[in-house]
């Protein structure tokens, strides 16, 4: 057997890199998806480059005997992207506070001050409300994806949402796919929200 | 009753979040079979996953350059100190 033979990554191998990348890259979209306009024009690209540099320079060890590098990737990507969304929380608090405190200062300037963060939290509000009922209508046909979709807005997770829609474990799974694939589908319309910068 | 605009935002995160942690979950078996449903450019997106592990290290490469030329630069500047201080 020559050494390139002998290099090459087998049948398994190739699929198990696919399968991984996949899981990086899905699982990277929603994040930033999650964080909607909060992520300020950063994509899942980012998300991931900055999983890895914190791995590469030390700040975030991963434990290669409990966790596989793709589960230390994503954990990593889970409390970078919570980060994100609460530091850029904060700043838009922030800057709604400036605008008032604006309104103090300056008649003209008070009006501006509150006409400006009303108009553009409308518009965002406009732009998630959108988003989210465009998800709805991908699944008309199906009742119950549609209760688990209203479930999961309203923050319903595993066991509790089984119970509470009384439905087994293989029927949440057959909505969740469903509600993914026109998620992914509808993906465009997630990414439009969170290039929202203002 | 009109929903209060931190719903909506707080909505889509939970739907988002909920749909990140099944990819996290799902089976291998079924990411590769999703992905030939799909009609995914494999070779495409593997890429671009592939450059983004491209920068990270170029990133890192550079970040340590720029580390050993600053700590050059201090290291320089505490020997001429010294040696202004002792002439």
């Amino acid at each position: 057997m020559k050494a390139d033979e002998k290099e090459a990554a087998s049948p398994d191998e190739i699929s198990q890199a696919i399968a991984d990348l996949r899981k990086l890259q899905k699982f990277g979209r929603f994040r930033i998806a999650a964080l909607g306009r909060l992520s300020r024009g950063r994509d899942y690209e980012d998300l991931l480059e900055e999983a890895m540099v914190a791995t590469l320079d030390g700040r975030r060890a991963w434990r290669r005997n409990s966790v596989t590098f793709v589960n230390h990737l994503m954990a990593v990507m889970r409390s970078t992207s919570d980060n994100w969304g609460t530091k850029e929380d904060r700043r838009e608090v922030m800057e709604v506070e400036l605008h008032g405190a604006d309104q103090d200062e300056d008649e003209a300037d008070d009006l501006l001050g509150a006409i400006k963060p009303t108009t553009a939290g409308q518009e965002r509000q406009l732009i998630e409300k959108e988003a989210l009922e465009a998800l709805e209508a991908s699944i008309p046909d199906d009742p119950i994806a549609r209760e688990v979709l209203s479930a999961l807005q309203l923050g319903f997770k595993g066991q509790d949402l089984k119970d509470t829609l009384k439905i087994t474990e293989d029927q949440l799974r057959a909505a969740m796919r469903k509600i993914d694939r026109r998620a992914q589908a509808l993906q465009p319309r997630f990414a439009a929200v969170a290039r929202r910068k203002e | 009753m009109p929903k209060k605009q931190q719903d909506y935002r707080d909505e889509l995160r939970e739907v988002m979040n909920a749909l990140a942690e099944a990819a996290a979950e799902a089976s291998d078996d079924e990411l590769l079979a999703e992905a030939q449903e799909g009609g995914f450019d494999l070779e495409t997106e593997a890429e671009s996953v592939r450059a983004v592990l491209r920068r990270s290290v170029d990133k890192l490469r550079k970040r340590k350059l720029e580390q050993a030329r600053r700590d050059y630069e201090i290291a320089s500047f505490n020997s001429i100190y010294k040696e202004v201080l002792s002439s």
